[in-house]
């Protein structure tokens, strides 16, 4: 199992762990979205509507990451 | 309704505007998504400006708790919100074009009901529903030459300025301070309608050209 490396970026209410917006972080070449979702601490009900975009394209849970991905997420909070 | 023709009404309508932007306005059609308290005056904001055509688009009625907020009257509880905005905007502006969808947006009518907008406005209550037309933006390939204009974060009485605008990619902008949510803090005209002022003056400074924040 190798490590990847990929950058995250955020304009969110989401909770992340230890991480602050523009970090690069190191992770499992095997983690997909979803799990890269858990591993910064982003609820399951949450990770059901998250914007996930992916060097600037839309991407979903199912993605597997690669190395050098720049990862952009976007929780919106309710109000109106 | 005034006994005036349609270039004299714009013309004296947006007097005050520069006259380029006015220009600009009276070519474009902008899609509200909500009718509620970002979207009644988003549209009202555009309207007294002189926006060439409005798409109305929300499924629900007024009621008075609204009124705390959002673009209408005593006399418009129990209408659609679509017939009771629309009214209400054209009292501004009797000229304006409006088009009205009394509908839930989904995944599924979204393409039919803003295809023909140039900017369309993100106005929901419901986080899940702001994500659902950020995606399908993101998605629908009929979409990518439009902007979006999202707003999240516009709950409580937290300082007004921390309510800014950032752009997400080169066709989404988000208005709000992203963290105050309505289920905490409650939702009051004062921050309201400073975030759909936010989304209604980018959309101002998209149509004429500038496309950063």
């Amino acid at each position: 199992m190798k490590k990847i490396q990929i950058t995250i970026h955020f304009t969110t209410l989401v909770d992340v762990k230890n991480i602050k917006s523009g970090d690069t972080i190191e992770i499992s070449d095997e983690t997909t979205m979803s799990g890269l979702l858990s591993i910064l601490g982003i609820i399951e009900r949450h990770q059901k509507y998250i914007v996930i975009m992916r060097n600037g394209e839309k991407s979903n849970l199912s993605a597997k990451l690669k190395n050098n991905d720049e990862i952009k997420l976007f929780l919106p909070v309710g109000g109106g | 309704m005034i006994a005036i023709n349609k270039i004299d009404f714009i013309k004296q309508l947006t007097e005050k505007n520069e006259k380029k932007i006015t220009d600009l306005l009276q070519k474009k059609t902008i899609g509200i998504a909500g009718c509620g308290g970002l979207g009644s005056n988003v549209a009202a904001a555009l309207t007294r400006i002189g926006i060439k055509k409005l798409i109305l688009i929300d499924f629900d009625k007024v009621v008075l708790s609204n009124l705390n907020r959002q673009f209408f009257f005593i006399d418009d509880i129990g209408k659609d919100k679509v017939d009771a905005l629309s009214e209400n905007l054209l009292k501004i502006n009797p000229y304006i074009e409006i088009e009205k969808h009394n509908l839930k947006l989904t995944e599924k009518n979204i393409t039919e009901c803003l295809l023909n907008s140039d900017i369309i406005v993100e106005a929901f209550d419901e986080a899940q529903e702001k994500s659902m037309i950020i995606n399908a933006f993101l998605e629908k390939k009929e979409f990518s030459e439009k902007y979006l204009i999202c707003a999240s974060g516009l709950a409580g009485y937290d300082s007004s300025n921390i309510i800014q605008t950032i752009k997400f990619n080169e066709r989404i902008f988000i208005a709000g301070d992203f963290t105050s949510q309505a289920c905490e803090k409650g939702v009051m005209a004062p921050r309201v309608w400073i975030a759909a002022s936010h989304q209604a003056n980018m959309i101002v400074r998209i149509i004429a050209g500038i496309k950063n924040v």
